[in-house]
């Protein structure tokens, strides 16, 4: 016990728990906004200034456990997420409910916690943890929906859990090593039952292709400040594992690439603003993972980049929508529109994410989606770099134009609310800034990163590529738009995945319980007669005066006493010869 | 979805007023042809040979403009083929789901945008 | 004095409960019962730390009674794996006795509070008699002692409910069929070989050639004692009995008494008996592995659907035996180490969910889930403790619950059956939903308006030891090296076969 609280005292997660329980006991207001956001720069502090190399070693039922394995690549991961955890928490001034910011500090710990994890054991420890923290976020809105899709969240992320455990376990038996470290080893065929576990439970919360719907079904679930929160730390908490342990797994390449096609097309024809983000958001994954697949020195950095841009411009645009959910109380585009009147401080931080996440020059997806493409290049994956290169014009009709295009412009809602207020406006502002810096000064982002970068993204083929792409897909646009092409935003959902378990199964379910019910009932019949014969029987043999329910179920006992002992006979002595 | 009302007095803050002559007609056609020049441009720029990629297709002239502008237009007719398919109404799932409810109310601040 | 008490450790630390239950009938005070229970159920506990520390490298006390030696002498013979059911009887013993004191001021009528006290000691006695003792026959004396004075236990509660009086006969019935069937395949035993030390025993049954009564023993055996561990469907007394005995006494003997009976069954089969291979090993897998199974997930189906929280958890007790059963039936030193973890983990939890829930019954008056409404804000300690033994209970990290189930599935993977890995899942899941049935009643539903004084949080003689074994639930959930490490010495020692390692130690005064 002792000894795991020393392991504690070194992680960062130490002031993230230690946070959690303070925060209660603090009263409502400036003390505890204080608090949240003292606790990601300790958790900064502590992680730059981290000596590199295993640490806070402990042992739980015999096994050696690290929870501190400091490495560039967990460094940059563990930095990006205190940062996202600052942002959010600045953004989250308003809030008075004690139980999201105590699930957002745990959430954030917790996230972090696995990062630094140095042994399975540890890190199937903090994957429960951030779905047991999180789903809070969800279920703090309250209504009785957003229950339901919390329960559905939990369920499918303590799912992944329960997998990466098995697989862990397998894992274990096969190696005897807990150890976190790559599983790639010499290709798929080479893996175990265990490996392959594992790899499930880090696809499930890394949203691969046709595992990733709990992301679109919940984050648009989530509170105003809670989405922020949820968009920054799960999924990227798994493409870190996937980087750490499937780095360089050829298929992982294509699945990267399925992912960052297929959101597209649903992210465009979604209403929901913050769930269209979260369709973007699955097709940033697709980028990441892609450069996992590669998994090359500059594929990793790659990865790694876009991780750290991505959070940043996510929430940022994440805040945008919340910030006008928070003043209008809708995120549909289809009841929004002409919020440039009145938000217009809004509008220009939720230009600066979309133009980030489209990755336009100067802003921050620039410099770090081009490592991943680059990589795919070098490698010579040609179906997956035009894949990539489409994604890519993808991403600009999604994220970078329908979000702000329907929220601040397109046709006027009529509705015209006040700007967001003011702390959201510097969390917001501070987003935007960060975003702008890296795209500007690349190098700080890059002296981050695990292996050595001599990558220069400010060539001119490179700008006049990207610019080519993107205007020229902005002018395919502008005339659409004009003559009338784009589709209209009007109300409704679309179906995905979730449609299995939402409609399918519980149809399935309903027949199947209808077919049984009915056998079971004339089964029932039949056996409740023989059933009270026998019973009759024993209660004539206990006699007639004793009372009926008690002597029945004490002869039923004997009763099985004596099959089971007839059982263990007829086995042992009758059925093994001697 | 509200028309645009021309008579609407209600306050707008003076960033958004200055914006509002994006609206009209003539500014939007001013864009899109504004737009198409630089594209021209960039596509001229092409001719500089300044690039060489790394697969031959992409030192084709103009060949990340057209890929763009086709994927762009690709996208957007696939999607109004696919929301034939999937889209459903907000209560197909039932009533009693994040998308056919509105967001508490209490949780928020709403406030109209005033002068002052 | 030291020196004698330390030599005769496992001598006093079951008889001088037995010696102290008639002295405190005879001062008649309920006070003067209570601390001279009180005094002897901590030195008990002592001695079996003591014991425990001796044994934990592998070696084996035996004591000679009187110092006749055996096999004709009685002898208690203690390693790692006696060592372990005695620490968790002793200290179950120890913490339920402070809190049944205030409990039974409720519970039980004021004339029969030194009975109780009595009946309480007579049953640890037997308790640990049986985990101590190294004669087959003493083991049914012992285990006699404790269920005849847990009858008089269980049906005190009829104070509060009478239905007690129905379940103690109920239990009498059925637990005196099981220790006949017991004693009758000891007589077996005898038959066959003319001796009733386990040592002996072993050593005789591994020389004799193979026949049908020592086949017919094992099986009275073993049905004999399941019945007594509540094997399911040999489970239908335990409901009843834990639900309508006093609190205090729920408390106890969830945590103690099957452990006990799954002990001797342990012991039967490996050590005096050899489990490797042959009808033993067959009547494991082919009965035991498909009822624990079954136990794992009809037991927690069925606690789903219960009103009657004390009930729930009984059932939940019977599903958790399976697990115990079912690391038995690996033969791996993992699997039997993991059955011992989970006995003496799941002692921990039960005990704190049945002493919570006793002081919520102890409160409301009734252990009916609605009574449980709202106690979330009215008795925050007691539902805090509840839910953190729930978690264990799931099996939920951090707390001892997972280590317990961490350990099962590692041994499933060895042994290679990795389905019942699902198994163990699945059935986890099962509690899950229990638990949270709870857990929802306590903190989503609004207090009854009641109109009698409201409901206030438990005193705190019930709370501090409640609170005492929640913190051990949590520090054995983190710090699980020495009850992983005594259990798997324990294992290593059941599974080498025989009793006897050489590496015995004699205590007590040697000769005759």
């Amino acid at each position: 016990m002792i000894e795991f609280l020393t392991a504690l005292l070194e992680t960062p997660v130490l002031w993230f728990l230690l946070g959690a329980i303070v925060l209660p006991f603090i009263p409502a207001g400036t003390g505890r906004g204080l608090l949240t956001l003292v606790v990601p720069i300790i958790s900064a502090w502590v992680i730059w200034t981290a000596p590199q190399g295993l640490g806070g070693a402990a042992s739980l039922a015999g096994l050696d456990l690290t929870l501190m394995r400091v490495d560039k690549l967990s460094i940059v991961f563990g930095l990006i997420f205190s940062l996202a955890a600052f942002l959010a928490a600045i953004y989250a001034w308003h809030l008075r409910d004690t139980v999201q910011q105590v699930a957002t500090l745990l959430y954030a710990g917790t996230a972090i916690g696995a990062v630094f994890a140095g042994d399975l054991l540890t890190l199937f420890i903090y994957w429960e943890g951030t779905a047991l923290a999180s789903v809070f976020l969800i279920w703090a809105r309250g209504t009785e929906g957003a229950f339901h899709t919390g329960m559905r969240y939990l369920i499918i992320q303590i799912g992944s859990g329960v997998i990466l455990i098995a697989g862990v376990a397998l894992h274990y038996t096969q190696t005897g090593s807990i150890e976190f470290t790559s599983f790639t080893g010499e290709g798929p065929h080479s893996w175990g039952v265990g490996t392959w576990l594992i790899l499930l439970a880090f696809g499930i919360k890394c949203a691969f292709p046709l595992l990733h719907n709990w992301l679109q079904d919940s984050y648009p679930a989530a509170t105003v400040t809670g989405t922020v929160v949820l968009s920054a730390f799960t999924t990227k908490m798994a493409v870190y594992c996937l980087a750490r342990g499937f780095a360089g797994t050829e298929f992982l390449i294509y699945v990267g690439a399925i992912m960052t096609l297929f959101p597209i097309f649903l992210a465009e024809i979604e209403n929901d603003l913050r769930r269209v983000l979260s369709y973007s958001l699955n097709n940033q994954l697709g980028f990441m993972v892609v450069g996992v697949g590669v998994g090359t020195e500059l594929a990793l950095n790659g990865t790694a980049a876009h991780a750290f841009c991505h959070i940043l411009y996510k929430s940022l645009l994440f805040m945008s929508v919340g910030a006008v959910l928070h003043r209008t109380g809708t995120s549909k585009a289809s009841e929004l529109g002409g919020l440039y009147r009145t938000m217009p401080l809004t509008m220009v931080f939720c230009i600066i994410g979309a133009a980030s996440i489209s990755a336009f020059p100067l802003f921050s997806g620039f410099v770090s989606k081009s490592l991943i493409l680059s990589a795919t290049a070098d490698n010579q994956y040609p179906i997956v770099w035009a894949a990539l290169v489409f994604a890519s014009a993808g991403v600009l009709s999604h994220s970078g134009i329908k979000i702000p295009y329907f929220t601040f412009f397109a046709h006027d809602s009529g509705k015209r609310p006040a700007e967001a207020p003011t702390h959201m406006l510097i969390a917001m502002g501070l987003t935007a800034f960060a975003c702008v810096f890296i795209g500007v000064f690349p190098q700080t982002l890059y002296a981050l990163l695990p292996y050595s970068v001599d990558y220069v993204p400010y060539t001119w083929a490179h700008v006049l590529e990207q610019m080519q792409l993107l205007v020229f897909a902005l002018l395919a646009f502008a005339l659409l738009m004009k003559y009338g092409f784009f589709p209209e935003e009007k109300r409704g959902i679309n179906l995905d995945t979730d449609w299995s378990y939402r409609k399918m199964l519980p149809a399935i379910v309903g027949f199947s319980c209808q077919v049984i019910g009915a056998v079971w009932s004339e089964l029932m019949r039949g056996s409740h007669a023989a059933k009270n014969a026998i019973l009759d029987l024993l209660s004539g043999y206990y006699g007639p005066q004793g009372r009926a329910a008690q002597v029945q179920s004490t002869g039923l006992m004997v009763l099985w006493l004596a099959i089971l002992l007839g059982t263990a006979l007829v086995l042992n002595l009758v059925i093994l010869p001697s | 979805m509200a028309k645009p009302d021309t008579k609407d007095e209600r306050p707008i803050s003076p960033t958004g007023r200055k914006l509002t002559v994006l609206e009209q007609p003539v500014v939007i056609n001013r864009m899109i042809i504004g737009l198409a020049l630089f594209c021209a441009l960039l596509f001229l720029a092409d001719l500089a040979h300044i690039r060489h990629g790394k697969f031959a297709v992409e030192d084709l002239i103009g060949f990340y403009g057209f890929y763009g502008f086709a994927a762009f237009a690709f996208i957007i007719f696939a999607t109004k083929a696919l929301r034939a398919v999937i889209g459903r109404d907000e209560d197909y799932y039932g009533d009693r789901v994040v998308d056919a409810e509105d967001y508490p109310p209490t949780e928020l601040e709403l406030k109209e945008f005033s002068d002052d | 004095m030291l020196e004698g008490i330390v030599q005769n450790a496992p001598l006093l630390a079951i008889m001088l409960p037995l010696i102290a239950a008639p002295v405190a009938v005879l001062f008649g005070n309920k006070s003067v019962a209570f601390y001279i229970s009180g005094a002897t159920l901590v030195l008990s506990f002592a001695l079996c730390v003591y014991m425990a520390l001796l044994v934990s490298d592998g070696s084996i006390l035996s004591y000679h009674i009187g110092g006749w030696a055996p096999p004709i002498g009685i002898e208690y013979r203690i390693d790692a794996a006696n060592a372990m059911v005695m620490i968790i009887v002793s200290a179950m013993g120890a913490l339920v006795l402070p809190y049944a004191r205030a409990s039974i001021e409720k519970e039980i009528s004021p004339g029969h509070h030194t009975m109780f006290y009595a009946c309480y000691m007579l049953c640890f006695t037997g308790l640990m008699g049986v985990a101590a003792t190294g004669d087959a026959f003493n083991v049914f004396v012992f285990l006699e002692i404790s269920s005849l004075s847990t009858y008089v236990l269980v049906a005190m509660g009829a104070r509060q409910d009478k239905r007690a009086l129905s379940a103690a006969y109920d239990y009498l019935i059925l637990g005196t069929v099981g220790a006949t069937f017991f004693v009758i395949g000891l007589g077996f035993l005898y038959i066959a070989t003319g001796t009733l030390n386990m040592v002996d025993l072993a050593d005789k049954l591994a020389n004799s050639p193979d026949n049908k009564t020592i086949r017919a023993g094992f099986a009275l055996i073993v049905i004999g004692m399941g019945l007594k561990l509540a094997l399911f469907p040999l489970h239908r007394w335990l409901p009843g009995a834990y639900s309508y005995a006093p609190s205090a006494v729920s408390a106890f003997l969830a945590s103690t008494a099957t452990k006990v009976a799954l002990y001797v069954v342990i012991r039967f089969t490996f050590s005096v008996y050899d489990a490797s291979s042959g009808f033993e090993r067959t009547t494991l897998e082919y009965i035991i592995l498909p009822l624990a199974i079954t136990a794992m997930f009809t037991a927690s189906a069925v606690a789903i659907f219960q009103m009657n929280v004390k009930k729930l958890l009984a059932y939940s007790s019977v599903s958790q035996i399976g697990y115990m059963l079912l690391g038995l039936t690996y033969l791996n030193q993992t699997g039997v180490a993991a059955s011992f973890i989970h006995m003496f983990n799941h002692a921990m939890t039960k005990g704190a969910l049945f002493m919570a829930v006793g002081m919520v019954v102890w409160r409301t008056g009734s252990a009916l889930l609605p009574s449980f409404a709202g106690i979330g804000r009215t008795m925050p300690w007691t539902a805090a403790a509840i839910v953190v033994a729930g978690l264990s209970l799931i099996g939920v990290p951090a707390t001892a619950g997972f280590v317990s189930k961490w350990v099962l599935m590692a041994g499933a993977f060895e042994r290679g059956w990795w389905p019942v890995s699902f198994a163990i899942v699945g059935s986890s899941v099962l509690a899950v939903i229990y638990v949270w049935r709870l857990v929802e009643v306590m903190y989503f539903q609004e207090p009854k308006a009641t109109t009698k004084d409201p409901v206030r949080e438990a005193p705190l003689a019930m709370l501090v030891p409640t609170w005492i074994l929640i913190l051990a639930i949590v520090w054995f959930g983190i710090a699980a090296n020495a009850p992983v490490e005594l259990a798997r010495i324990a294992a290593d020692g059941l599974l080498a076969g025989g009793f006897d390692n050489g590496q015995t130690v004699i205590l007590g005064i040697p000769g005759r």
